[in-house]
């Protein structure tokens, strides 16, 4: 896997645009986060050969844009068509599942330290513990108040779905007082090993994949290592997005697994 | 011939005369029923704990951007509804209704001075249920190591939050309970109610007098001085009837017994101890001077215009006491965090796109 940023280039875009031999299509889904796949692209990262890579989503405020009917996901409003036209001008109208064989959903406001970090927090005799129920609750609620999980969910009924949740906040975007107050800096692979399981297991009931962060970018128990942050803006002040070299992870795992997935 | 000296009631404030106070009067505008010691302000830390009319004093605090103090906050994954089904957000920790002054003696013996945690526990139906909150999770717990953890951190909470708090709010609520005859653990609830069976060679009932009660007290605002010498008591009566009575008596006269003893003790304290104080929402709900206008058809469930009354009386009582508390903390409504503004989220996710596929 790699883990140095290279240098930005077209290589992987050029690869995906001119393969003629290009047998698989494949469409990552998401908000803002499917930036990071498109940086894994562009800089080569990406293990394309005989796929057919397009991208569909919006970003921020226009993703809450983007309804499911009719079992196609569509844009409702001129900003999430003009994002749309800008990234998949071929099918700025609707992404039906039929339209690629196989999909990523990345990202999508589904969060992992909302659901991951209070409950590697949860230490029995400890303020915050969670028993099992309260547990359930927040993973059944987790998955059903997202909307781009939903739409995994059907999509998933008519080709296989890979999804990855927005990974854990950027190492140094928080103060000292907020990692005291929310994280438990100690929690171990271990730990994460034993949600994520619960996760997948959830989603797999839906017919849904889960693409857990991958380890080796999980720093101070619940934190994305500085390494797969952005580059984008100052260092601390994005919390969020991540960079080519994660996104490589991510596809590159849901491009190696989709044989898997489909026979 | 020495001159005339006049009597002590000359020169009382009209409060102090019924006919002026309260008979004068539209019930709605009675003021001055509470001249309180201390300052309860917008930078206090209150937590609040006790029978279930505590819970609202706790949410007019927060309403009013006060520092209520929540040591076990619901996840935020958690609908409303669902926080308040498991008892998050109800009191300052998950410990459940605690309506008597024993019940809350033990609590702070078990968090404060280590006390030796009951063994005891209830089972049903493949469910575990803690005896001294029983109630606290829907179906209770999945098994007994779960019930103790929990129990641990509701224990681990109450510690945080006495030591951090500048002010605690103790409803009293009840005289009447059961406990154990033989180790004298007070219960929640009497055994064979919500879990657990009713075994009269092992449980008792207890009607708490007013010594005892007055005994539980002094011994609970003990604890909770040596945790926190800062700490402020503020007690008030709840003035939610009985649903039920064990006493023989009828659950009306019951009921009169209970509260007029809470009421006396809590007045009693009041006047023994400088840091406690008592606040008369009780009467403002139950008082005849009120007709009954606060109480739902069952003559049991407080209004909302009647809690509303209640927390109205106090903040007024308080300004009119300390007048400086109006001009304190205007700005104590505003963020505390450093979350990242919904705007600027928004931006960075528009800038992080535009660079990828502008």
């Amino acid at each position: 896997m790699p883990l140095d940023k290279p240098k930005k280039g077209r290589a992987g875009a050029e690869q995906s645009e001119s393969a003629p031999r290009a047998s698989l299509r494949f469409c990552v889904f998401g908000d803002s986060h499917i930036a990071c796949i498109k940086h894994a692209q562009d800089e080569g990262l990406l293990a394309l050969d005989g796929v057919v890579l397009e991208y569909w989503g919006a970003p921020g405020p226009q993703f809450r844009d983007l309804h499911l009917q009719d079992a196609r996901l569509v844009a409702t409003t001129a900003a999430a068509q003009a994002s749309l036209a800008k990234i998949n001008p071929a099918r700025s109208a609707a992404l039906a599942p039929q339209d690629y064989d196989g999909f990523l959903f990345i990202g999508c406001r589904l969060r992992s330290s909302d659901y991951l970090v209070p409950l590697l927090r949860s230490q029995p005799g400890s303020p915050g513990y969670l028993s099992a129920a309260v547990r359930a609750l927040m993973l059944d609620r987790w998955l059903e108040s997202c909307r781009g999980y939903r739409a995994a969910r059907e999509f998933a009924k008519v080709r296989p779905v890979f999804f990855s949740p927005a990974g854990f906040l950027n190492e140094g975007t928080l103060s000292e007082e907020e990692l005291a107050e929310t994280l438990d800096t100690e929690a171990t692979p271990e730990a994460r090993a034993a949600l994520w399981d619960e996760i997948a297991q959830a989603m797999a009931a839906d017919g849904v994949h889960l693409l857990r962060q991958p380890e080796e970018t999980i720093i101070q128990g619940g934190l994305t290592r500085r390494a797969y942050a952005t580059s984008l803006g100052a260092e601390e002040d994005d919390r969020v997005h991540k960079n080519g070299a994660y996104g490589a992870l991510i596809l590159n795992h849901a491009l190696s697994q989709l044989p898997l997935v489909q026979s | 011939m020495s001159e005339q000296t006049p009597n002590p009631y000359v020169g009382l404030p009209e409060r102090a005369f019924w006919k002026r106070a309260v008979a004068a009067h539209n019930p709605l505008e009675i003021s001055q029923l509470w001249q309180p010691k201390f300052p309860i302000g917008r930078r206090h830390r209150v937590i609040t704990a006790g029978s279930c009319f505590a819970q609202h004093f706790s949410r007019a605090l927060v309403a009013r951007g006060y520092r209520w103090l929540d040591a076990e906050p619901a996840p935020k994954l958690l609908s409303e509804a669902q926080a308040r089904d498991y008892n998050y957000g109800i009191f300052s920790c998950r410990t459940g209704n605690i309506y008597t002054a024993r019940m809350l003696r033990q609590w702070l013996s078990y968090a404060l001075e280590e006390a030796p945690l009951p063994a005891e526990h209830w089972e049903k139906a493949g469910r575990f249920y803690d005896p001294l909150r029983p109630g606290i999770e829907p179906d209770g717990f999945a098994d007994l190591a779960e019930l103790t953890a929990s129990r641990g951190a509701v224990l681990a909470a109450l510690r945080e939050a006495v030591s951090q708090a500048d002010v605690f709010v103790f409803t009293m609520g009840l005289t009447e309970c059961w406990r154990h005859r033989e180790s004298e653990l007070e219960y929640a609830m009497c055994p064979g109610t919500l879990a657990g069976e009713f075994d009269p060679d092992q449980h008792e009932f207890v009607n708490q007098s007013f010594v005892g009660i007055h005994r539980d007290m002094r011994a609970a605002l003990k604890m909770l001085r040596q945790a926190n010498p800062k700490l402020k008591v503020l007690l008030t009566v709840s003035p939610v009837p009985l649903t039920a009575t064990a006493s023989g008596q009828h659950v009306l006269t019951a009921t009169s017994h209970s509260k007029s003893v809470l009421r006396a003790v809590a007045g009693e304290l009041a006047a023994e101890l400088p840091q406690v104080d008592y606040f008369p929402s009780y009467e403002i709900i139950t008082h005849p001077a009120y007709r009954g206008m606060f109480y739902a058809p069952n003559q049991r469930s407080v209004v909302p215009q009647g809690v509303n009354h209640v927390m109205e009386n106090f903040f007024a009582c308080q300004n009119a006491a300390f007048p400086w508390l109006q001009r304190q903390g205007k700005g104590a409504r505003q963020g505390q965090g450093k979350a990242v503004a919904p705007s600027t989220r928004a931006l960075q996710c528009d800038e992080e796109f535009l660079d990828a596929f502008g």
